[in-house]
């Protein structure tokens, strides 16, 4: 089946696109940056497609040597360019991140499962899981790590440059790892990895919620 | 070497790096708690990394890439983690720019032309180009790093308080950088003799297992 990338993208992505007209503005960002992050999805395809035929390697090297570097990059650069021209705010950084790397695997996800069913003829709830919980969320974390290192665009310049660019080797080689494990027999390894440091974010960011709201209510009793 | 010596030596040091990044997540990623420890704990966060994408490429394809390999890019995220703690966070309170700093700021950049030599070095071994050229850029790196730790080792004490027991600290930075400089020059040069490979995984062990509680024993006397 040729073009699929692009069916996918006009049955998934399209509606995304004419959502953000409607929505207010919180909302709008979130839309546009998933759709963005689908654009990115799409775009990329075809260039790691002609990086393959280039370099003329094996799959395997490509997607665990090649992939992991131009899909980090290109997710970042909506977000750098975000914090450049429009707002350097944290949290909106933050979330727009998140939302880049959740649109690219929704679209990547996508793809590869209407190829998988036209291939294969169907697949499984495992599957599914697995692509969902590993993929998704490994472009997701990945690209909320990079962000991180943009929110210091404004205060921090020193910072930001260096360490933009350190989380973003981070993210790349985190990726490559992922990249290998999920392709070997030892995908369920891959697929706990983003999992995994899902839950130590996640956890991390709800004990220093409490630990802030704690504070919040000393301080108002002493006063 | 030896294709089981190679992976239990990474997982040693991988395990290492692990240990090292899950004492800084512990101590230093606390709120309030200053953004120079964060960054050293990201950039043992890298280094564990790069020991995983090594396992994990000799587990699953037999060996490393012989072309470029997206491993280097966890040791150069270290370097430049390292190098943004020291340039971006504290530097600028230890070095005012002065004229009475000059003698170590010359000094320093030791560092960065012992790099360029390795560098130099690396790119003249019979390895092929993809390994050379990954190498060399990773040996620039280290030497933009190691030139401020050098520098905030050598500056001495009554300069600034940020530079009290720092020390230990900056000399495992510096190890770590000598490590993998000692580690890219035997890969380069194809090294045969094993007992050779163990020199860099020791030092390298060492700097990964004793680079956060340096710095937590270091940060301890600024406030006293």
């Amino acid at each position: 089946m040729e073009n699929i990338s692009y069916i996918v993208f006009i049955c998934f992505a399209l509606p995304f696109l004419l959502g953000i007209p409607i929505v207010r503005k919180q909302t709008r960002l979130v839309l546009l940056f998933t759709f963005i992050g689908m654009c990115c999805c799409l775009f990329i395809s075809e260039v790691n497609g002609l990086i393959n035929s280039l370099i003329g390697q094996n799959l395997f090297y490509v997607t665990t040597n090649i992939t992991p570097l131009t899909e980090e990059l290109i997710k970042m650069l909506p977000i750098l360019i975000y914090a450049i021209f429009i707002s350097s705010e944290r949290q909106t950084l933050l979330t727009i991140a998140f939302m880049t790397g959740l649109g690219f695997a929704l679209l990547e996800n996508s793809t590869i499962l209407v190829e998988t069913v036209v291939v294969q003829g169907s697949v499984d709830i495992l599957w599914a899981l697995i692509r969902t919980l590993g993929a998704g969320l490994l472009h997701s974390l990945c690209t909320t790590a990079v962000g991180v290192g943009i929110s210091f665009i404004r205060d921090q310049k020193k910072i930001f440059l260096c360490g933009s660019f350190a989380l973003l080797s981070f993210a790349i080689v985190y990726h490559s790892v992922y990249n290998s494990l999920i392709q070997s027999d030892y995908q369920y390894l891959g697929a706990a990895m983003p999992m995994l440091t899902y839950l130590i974010v996640v956890t991390i960011l709800i004990v220093s919620f409490k630990k802030h709201i704690k504070q919040i209510k000393r301080r108002e009793a002493e006063s | 070497m030896n294709y089981q010596v190679e992976l239990i030596c990474n997982g040693l040091l991988c395990l290492g790096a692990l240990t090292g990044f899950v004492y800084s997540l512990i101590k230093f990623f606390k709120p309030k708690k200053a953004m120079y420890k964060k960054m050293v704990g990201c950039a043992l966060g890298c280094l564990f990394i790069e020991r995983l994408y090594e396992i994990v490429q000799y587990v699953v394809a037999g060996d490393l890439p012989q072309l470029f390999q997206i491993g280097t890019f966890g040791n150069i995220g270290c370097y430049m983690f390292l190098f943004s703690a020291n340039y971006g966070a504290i530097d600028s309170l230890i070095d005012d720019g002065s004229a009475k700093l000059k003698k170590y700021r010359l000094i320093a950049l030791a560092a960065p032309l012992a790099a360029i030599a390795a560098a130099t070095v690396i790119l003249l071994s019979p390895s092929g180009s993809g390994r050379k050229i990954t190498c060399a850029i990773e040996m620039l790196f280290a030497g933009a790093s190691s030139y401020y730790s050098l520098k905030h080792l050598i500056i001495p004490k009554k300069y600034s308080d940020f530079l009290s027991g720092m020390r230990a600290f900056h000399i495992m930075s510096l190890v770590l950088a000598v490590g993998v400089t000692i580690e890219d020059l035997i890969w380069c040069y194809q090294v045969k003799v094993q007992a050779v490979w163990f020199i860099p995984y020791t030092i390298l062990f060492v700097a990964m297992i004793a680079l956060a509680p340096a710095l937590e024993r270091g940060t301890k006397q600024w406030r006293t």
